[in-house]
């Protein structure tokens, strides 16, 4: 019993401090989202789901969905595979090996505001080095529908794919040494022991990354923020850029939250899927 | 015990030392008077010295000048948050579409008895005076305006007065052909209304913003076959006025739709003397109306009465003839005053006086700010060629037509 009570006390400054940080502001949210909150308007009333309801009808959120989707999906991809083979190399006993991992790390380390604004001058179509070496003068990468989107993507992993690499690497450092060492005298070829030994040791490792990187991915604002702004024609906007929009630059409160929420929702699915693939990939 | 107490003495003391600072600060700032302004690009000791002249002038107030973003959508923002917030603001730049917006939320005060309707419709340009009316009462005062104008490279083209000859002293130019800003954000909106304008299209029906509209529509068209067909650049669908102007001073167009403030710095390139400031060019030839900008001097709901007289007098100033002409010399402002456009000594202003009295308005609207939102996916569909105008418009309507449904 006393240690029971004890334990509790431990705890509780840790549970206060979710409360207060994470627990209160979800609720706020949630109760913005049930009303009507315009600043032009000055209007301040309790509408219930009726900013719910209109969600569930509004083509541009559902495009942002799709949006953050596919973006989601492709960045995770391409960061996994590519800081996979990031990881092999900085694992393998390569001279100067020191060095290349801080150089690993140095996109990761740029603000992401700097480096997008980096990736608009490469991409700018009259100056940019892309658009040069590409040897299309008449494309505009970020004003055309559909490759924009991508040029986003390209950005998110250039940066990202540090992160995946590293937290990869402490993956494959984890694996025992003497698995290898037993392949080895099993004649097992380079190919194979990545199949058979790498790979799935490495998986619960891979499921972490993938779910963090998603968790962050889904939220995605700053790098299109600065590249497109949501356009061409809303092609590149996210639900954060939607919510951001909404809220702060139109002032409209009560449906800004509601998007705020819906993408927190989604967040949530990805952090259950996340966590159950990691059970699975541990077992 | 005795430690505790010099423990408990020493908080009580931080605790008096805290509160006596706030409340000397606190004092302080109430007799300040805080001013939120853009950078004025360029030497700041003019603009200063225009601060210090006011300070001299009303010993009683400490001046505070604090710099914002100069962006409009970032200030737009930042204005919201503080000043629904209650942040420390007491004289601020508002946007020429901002006025209705923020009268209508209550952040600004009526300043109809220090400025009235008479007094302003005398000294400012029409259209700066348009800017600030709203309801029959005056909410700011006019600073400097701002129009969207054509820029021409002279030594390839004559500056063209119709929407025909500009394509085809684009399509003959050697250098590239016609820029303009086509990026989706609140500049696109500018350059479109310009050419619906061009195309005798109306921006309002009473009080209904109509946007999907026969002209509008043949309008949108020609901006899209812009595009299309290489009269302009791809890179146009994600330009904006800084790319517009460094594409046009590395010779790669010919002719650019910007603002004035592009006019002194292409005097400091190797094109100077080789360029022409007109009026945009309309469908039959007659003055094209260029999109009317601009900046307004605004004062807080919140400023007390006391502070009153302090902040009206530094509008006042910051407004003045004199201000205003600094402001042109300087810093290539255009004013807002009409006495000014009359002065010899500045050559640059003959040049915009016919255009700035074509000057429309973007509709006047407190909800001008969700409208713009709307217009500037849709009109960048168009733009980029992903929707038809006839479609991005009908649903351009459908959209504004809601927003209004709801604020009625």
């Amino acid at each position: 019993m006393t240690t029971r009570r004890a334990a509790i006390g431990f705890v509780a400054p840790a549970l206060l401090a979710m409360a207060v940080v994470a627990a209160y502001p979800i609720v706020a949210a949630v109760w913005l989202s049930l009303h009507r909150e315009i600043l032009v308007f000055r209007d301040h009333r309790f509408v219930g789901f009726a900013n719910w309801s209109f969600l569930l009808r509004d083509g541009r959120f559902w495009a942002a969905l799709g949006h953050t989707t596919y973006f989601v999906l492709v960045a995770v991809a391409v960061e996994l595979v590519l800081g996979l083979a990031f990881a092999m190399l900085l694992h393998g006993r390569a001279r100067g090996r020191g060095m290349l991992r801080a150089a690993v790390l140095v996109p990761w380390a740029v603000p992401t505001v700097v480096s997008a604004k980096l990736w608009a001058w490469l991409y700018d179509p009259n100056h940019g080095l892309i658009t040069h070496l590409l040897g299309v003068r008449e494309v505009n990468l970020l004003g055309t529908p559909v490759i924009a989107l991508h040029a986003a993507i390209v950005v998110d992993v250039w940066k990202t794919t540090p992160f995946v690499a590293l937290v990869l690497l402490a993956g494959l450092q984890s694996i025992p040494e003497d698995v290898y060492r037993a392949a080895r005298v099993d004649g097992a070829a380079p190919f194979q022991t990545f199949r058979a030994i790498t790979l799935p040791l490495l998986l619960p490792t891979v499921a972490v990354a993938a779910t963090f990187r998603a968790l962050d991915a889904v939220r995605v604002f700053d790098a299109i923020f600065v590249l497109t702004d949501g356009g061409p024609a809303n092609t590149t906007e996210t639900l954060s850029i939607y919510a951001y929009k909404t809220m702060l630059r139109l002032g409209d409160f009560g449906y800004g939250a509601t998007l705020s929420v819906a993408t927190f929702l989604v967040a949530l699915v990805i952090a259950g899927l996340g966590i159950s693939a990691q059970r699975r990939a541990s077992r | 015990m005795a430690r505790l107490g010099r423990r408990a003495a020493l908080g009580l003391g931080a605790a008096l030392a805290l509160s006596a600072c706030r409340g000397r600060r606190r004092l302080r700032e109430e007799r300040s008077l805080v001013l939120l302004h853009q950078p004025l690009w360029g030497d700041v000791a003019p603009f200063g010295a225009l601060l210090d002249e006011f300070r001299r002038a009303h010993p009683d107030v400490r001046l505070v000048a604090r710099a914002v973003p100069s962006a409009s959508d970032v200030l737009h923002q930042y204005l919201l948050t503080t000043l629904e917030g209650g942040g420390e603001v007491d004289v601020f730049v508002a946007d020429a579409i901002w006025v209705p917006e923020f009268a209508r939320t209550g952040w600004i005060a009526d300043v109809s008895a220090e400025f009235p309707e008479r007094e302003l419709r005398r000294d400012f340009v029409g259209a700066a005076a348009d800017t600030v009316l709203f309801d029959g009462r005056t909410w700011a005062l006019p600073w400097w305006t701002d129009v969207g104008v054509l820029y021409t490279r002279t030594d390839v083209t004559d500056p063209p007065h119709t929407f025909d000859g500009l394509v085809a002293a684009a399509r003959r130019s050697r250098v590239g052909g016609y820029v303009f800003q086509g990026r989706q954000y609140e500049g696109l909106v500018c350059n479109a209304y310009e050419v619906i304008w061009g195309f005798g299209g109306a921006t309002m029906d009473g009080a209904r913003i109509v946007v999907d509209t026969k002209e509008a529509r043949e309008a949108l068209s020609f901006l899209a076959s812009l595009v299309r067909d290489g009269v302009s650049p791809r890179a146009v669908t994600s330009a904006g006025e800084e790319e517009c102007r460094r594409t046009f001073e590395s010779g790669r167009a010919a002719l650019m739709r910007n603002w004035p403030y592009a006019w002194a710095e292409l005097q400091r390139t190797p094109l100077r003397g080789r360029v022409a400031m007109t009026a945009v060019p309309s469908r039959d030839g007659s003055a094209g109306h260029g999109c009317l900008g601009g900046w307004q001097l605004a004062m807080s709901a919140r400023v007390p009465a006391w502070k009153r007289p302090f902040a009206t007098a530094l509008m006042r100033h910051l407004s003045s003839h004199a201000a205003q002409e600094t402001l042109a010399r300087v810093y290539g402002r255009p004013p807002s005053r009409r006495a000014l456009y009359e002065n010899p000594a500045l050559p640059t202003l003959a040049l915009l006086a016919p255009i700035i009295e074509h000057a429309r308005p973007r509709p006047v609207s407190p909800w001008y700010p969700r409208v713009s939102d709307v217009l500037q996916g849709e009109l960048s569909a168009i733009v980029s060629g992903i929707r038809a105008p006839h479609e991005a418009l009908s649903r351009a309507q459908r959209q504004i037509d809601r927003l209004a449904g709801e604020s009625a």
